[in-house]
């Protein structure tokens, strides 16, 4: 056998490039280089007409029921072009953008069994940006706001890096991760930014384990996004937007180097570090004095991975949210210290019955978000037909005769009454906005839910007939939940540092109860004035059950 | 021979063209939109040219249309020193539920695992592909298969004697996969039936069916249990260094006939387990192989940790028989036992076995893989 080298290169390049490159030709057919050639496929649910919407700058390729949302993503996207396509200007003197080509998926099941995604089938992004070939892939997120972030995010590295897309295969030096995904998220709008973006980065700064910029040349998790953005951030505030670009060009010419840090920024690459962490340690005092909930406290359910969204479910027993046993959130029941899996079928919202005895969960399970009722003793589980596309949310009623439903069927959410068969009694919002976390008074009378106003969240009460606002600060107010003592328990906060807090639905008097340092997240108010609270610390999300100080101890039931 | 060189390079860099058409402009009335019409675009071309007294090129390609439901790969590698001209080009289409697809291709194939040579030979053949996709995790597939082969390197440890010949075959191939890596849990399992027949001076004719099971059990968090059965058997004329042998860790000469496929684009990982026993020790016309694995997770605690490292640590049992014309080749089945560990390094599962025969006259052997092995 001839010894070639090159003969060798043939072997090994081929292999690398169907791995690195998926969805392969009739080769191997319908296998993703990314799964096991032995058998794993992409199956489609259901057929989709697809179709395209075009202007100068971008094609929008969707399919049936996406009709609404495309044209509201054009919107979206000029937007994007508006906000990021100026300070890359330079970079087009010669030749222009082409048309940036954006596929629109209507849940991430869809996404992942479409050959155009190019990922594997347990891919869990919201977008993949393929820059070379100027296409962008998105799923459909479930509020306008979402989807909004992750229009802008993705629409950013296709303009900021098409005009490099040879080097990448040519070889020479590249960015960081740091640089290019914080550019994504710097010029993506502060409100459809994900809220536990600074969460994450301010205990990080609380616990001093900033990553460094080494560290941050590969970027993956919430932390490390937030890092990115934050190094941007902060680029941008000392030395303009101008220094990204640059920034960028360098990184292609000499790498990541102390020279190109020096070139355009005029610091090397440690001053810059220390810079901006000094920056940071002034950004985030509040709190910082205040307590650390586990000197008081243990996570109320030990191991179990990322914990999130408790609420009781009758006789003692909690379900709540865990990526305990796959990659994506399933309800578990916690009943007398034992724990038991109750879905496998990826669930992002639930609600429970008013008895305990059933669940309502959101799945994307079969390719659209659906509802489903499970029985909490059986597992058994049946579709829950609806009148209405696309559920986001669902709230039961306390009588357990009606669902409030958060629904996007135009690019936006708002919140409708059904009953138990799917038929809708009623609009209770209906908005070009989003309105979402509906949760329903002790007496089935009226709502709560949460819209934006003049950029922070606020709560509103819905009576039956129209809708008040409630709350009115400069800051968040989000996951409400109404107790059983009239007040709404809700999380309060901004830049990171989110606290429970509670609101007199009348008078709109807000108390803080949480004295902790950490941030506390889906408060869930028990009868005995104790609270379950999701609580984010060194990157995972575990459940507490704490009581706010001065409320006395009535009591440690579940029920 | 050079200017046929040429020639043929120029036609395929132009076969791409022919798949690319302009597509028909379509607005509907009211409607802001229009249908899709799919249409080939370049994705990417890597050009490789490289001189050390005689010319290499190398061009790997890639079209697709923007929803990926048609694509394009092609790959070409003149090499002036041996006068090879590979290529390798599949055009597929994907439409719900259904894939089809051609791949042309004549380039030299190792039959053999990647980590020592078997035979060489070259191939060149035409396939058509059809998949019926009925879920994520079950597919059907129909091939229909004409392929030229010519032996021009033998392992001296290969047992048999390449031919060079022609086939005609086709094969249909019942495949489910429900295997979850993290949960360690789940089937993979193939039932293929396929055969050749001769046509236009193809020379063999023969039927064979292989079935490939295997089952993965979680015991907790980081033991599982694995169970694996293969067979197959052969009837009729076939090119017999494409039979089954069997010995060690090897992947392609049983699939090889299998999926009556060149071998040379797929990633190469290994398909039949018999450790304790040298590479190829088995050559046969039929044979059965099972395999049981007590596999625990070392480093981290759990399979839902794995970041860029892993370690695995397995107990294994391996047994089998092979048949040569209704004859098993050894009076008591061959089995071993044996420790490995897996090392898992960034996705890729790199083994090392040591495997000891239960044949008191056998010494323990080493063996090492990519992948999963079963």
């Amino acid at each position: 056998m001839r010894k070639s080298w090159f003969l060798w290169l043939f072997l090994i390049i081929l292999p690398a490039c169907n791995s690195s490159f998926p969805s392969h030709a009739a080769i191997e057919l319908t296998n993703t280089g990314a799964e096991y050639r032995f058998g794993q496929v992409k199956s489609p649910p259901r057929p989709l007409e697809w179709r395209v919407l075009k202007n100068a700058r971008f094609e929008i390729y969707f399919y049936q029921g996406l009709e609404e949302v495309a044209i509201r993503c054009q919107s979206i996207l000029e937007e994007a072009y508006n906000r990021v396509y100026p300070d890359f200007a330079g970079f087009f003197t010669i030749n222009r953008l082409p048309p940036v080509r954006v596929i629109l998926f209507a849940s991430r099941r869809d996404f992942q069994n479409a050959e155009a995604t190019g990922t594997p089938l347990t891919a869990t992004p919201e977008g993949v940006a393929q820059f070379l070939v100027g296409r962008l892939s998105v799923i459909c997120q479930p509020t306008f706001r979402d989807l909004r972030g992750v229009l802008i995010h993705e629409v950013t590295h296709i303009i900021s890096l098409h005009p490099f897309r040879n080097r990448f295969l040519g070889g020479g030096g590249q960015p960081p991760d740091w640089l290019v995904e914080g550019m994504a998220e710097y010029y993506t709008p502060a409100d459809s930014r994900f809220p536990m973006r600074e969460g994450a980065l301010r205990d990080a700064v609380f616990r001093e384990q900033l990553a460094t910029l080494d560290q941050l040349r590969s970027v993956g998790g919430n932390l490390d996004y937030a890092q990115a953005w934050s190094l941007v951030d902060f680029i941008a505030r000392k030395h303009g937007n101008w220094s990204l670009a640059e920034l960028l060009k360098e990184f292609f010419i000499n790498g990541d180097r102390d020279l190109t840090y020096r070139k355009v920024l005029g610091l090397s690459r440690q001053e810059l570090w220390e810079a901006w962490r000094a920056d940071l340690e002034e950004r985030y005092q509040a709190g910082r004095e205040a307590p650390r909930i586990d000197d008081q406290h243990e996570p109320w359910i030990p191991g179990h991975g990322q914990q999130m969204q408790a609420a009781p479910a009758g006789e003692g027993r909690v379900v709540f949210l865990s990526s305990h046993e796959s990659r994506y959130l399933d309800l578990y029941l916690w009943e007398n210290g034992k724990i038991r899996r109750l879905t496998e079928e990826t669930v992002s919202a639930y609600t429970v019955s008013p008895d305990g005895g059933e669940i309502i969960f959101v799945s994307d399970v079969e390719g659209e978000r659906f509802l489903y009722r499970l029985e909490t003793a059986t597992g058994k589980t049946t579709l829950l037909p609806l009148a209405l596309s696309n559920p986001v949310e669902v709230a039961w009623s306390p009588a357990g005769d009606r669902l409030a439903v958060t629904v996007n069927t135009r690019g936006d959410t708002d919140i409708y009454l059904v009953n138990l068969k799917g038929e809708v009694l009623q609009a209770v919002t209906g908005g070009p906005a989003d309105e979402t976390s509906p949760s329903w008074s002790p007496d089935g009378e009226r709502l709560v839910y949460v819209a934006e106003q003049a950029g922070f969240d606020q709560l509103y009460i819905w009576d039956g007939k129209k809708s008040r606002r409630l709350t009115g600060a400069g800051t968040h107010h989000r996951e409400p939940v109404w107790g059983e003592d009239g007040r709404i328990y809700f999380t309060l906060g901004d830049k990171g540092y989110y606290r429970t807090a509670a609101v007199d639905p009348e008078e709109g008097k807000i108390e803080v109860l949480s004295p902790f340092r950490e941030t506390l997240l889906h408060p869930y108010p028990l009868p005995g004035g104790e609270i379950l609270s999701t609580v984010y610390q060194n990157g995972t999300y575990k459940i507490y059950r704490w009581r706010p100080p001065g409320h006395g101890e009535k009591g440690v039931t579940a029920e | 021979m050079k200017s046929l060189h040429r020639r043929l390079s120029a036609a395929l860099l132009l076969l791409p063209l022919l798949f690319s058409c302009a597509a028909p402009v379509w607005a509907g009335e009211e409607e802001p939109w229009e249908p899709y019409r799919p249409r080939l675009e370049v994705e990417y071309i890597l050009p490789v040219i490289y001189y050390d007294g005689s010319l290499y090129a190398l061009l790997y390609g890639r079209m697709s249309s923007i929803l990926r439901d048609r694509e394009l790969q092609f790959f070409l590698l003149a090499d002036e020193r041996t006068e090879f001209f590979s290529y390798v080009l599949g055009y597929t289409r994907h439409r719900y539920k259904w894939s089809t697809g051609i791949n042309l291709y004549s380039m030299p194939v190792n039959i053999g695992p990647v980590w020592a040579s078997g035979v060489w030979e070259k191939q060149t053949g035409v396939s058509l592909l059809a998949a019926y996709r009925r879920t994520n995790e079950t597919r059907y597939t129909l091939r229909l298969q004409w392929e030229k082969f010519s032996p021009y390197y033998v392992a001296s440890s290969f047992p048999e004697d390449p031919e060079e010949g022609s086939i005609l075959g086709w094969e249909v191939k019942a495949i489910k996969d429900d295997f979850s890596f993290l949960a360690q849990k789940g089937t993979r399992a193939y039932l293929s039936v396929g055969g050749a027949f001769p046509f236009l001076n193809t020379g063999y004719r023969y039927l064979k069916i292989e079935e490939d099971w295997r089952r993965y059990y979680p015991l907790n968090r980081r033991i599982s249990a694995i169970f694996s059965l293969r067979g197959g058997k052969i009837w009729g004329d076939y090119p017999s260094h494409r039979g089954f042998i069997i010995g060690g860790i090897q992947q392609a000469n049983m699939s090889g006939l299998g999926n009556l496929t060149n071998q040379g684009t797929l990633w190469a990982l290994a398909d039949s387990t018999l450790r304790g026993y040298r590479l190829y020790q088995f050559s046969g016309d039929g044979f059965l192989l099972g395999n049981l694995e007590l596999r625990t997770l070392l480093y981290p605690s759990s399979y839902y940790d794995l970041r860029l490292f892993g370690l695995l640590g397995t107990v294994f049992f391996d047994a089998g028989q092979v048949w040569k014309d209704s004859q098993a080749l050894s009076t008591s089945p061959p089995a071993a036992w044996g420790v490995g560990l897996k090392f898992f390094l960034g996705g890729l599962l790199v083994g090392v076995d040591y495997a000891i025969p239960l044949d008191p006259g056998a010494k323990p052997r080493w063996h090492v893989s990519l992948g999963e092995v079963f």
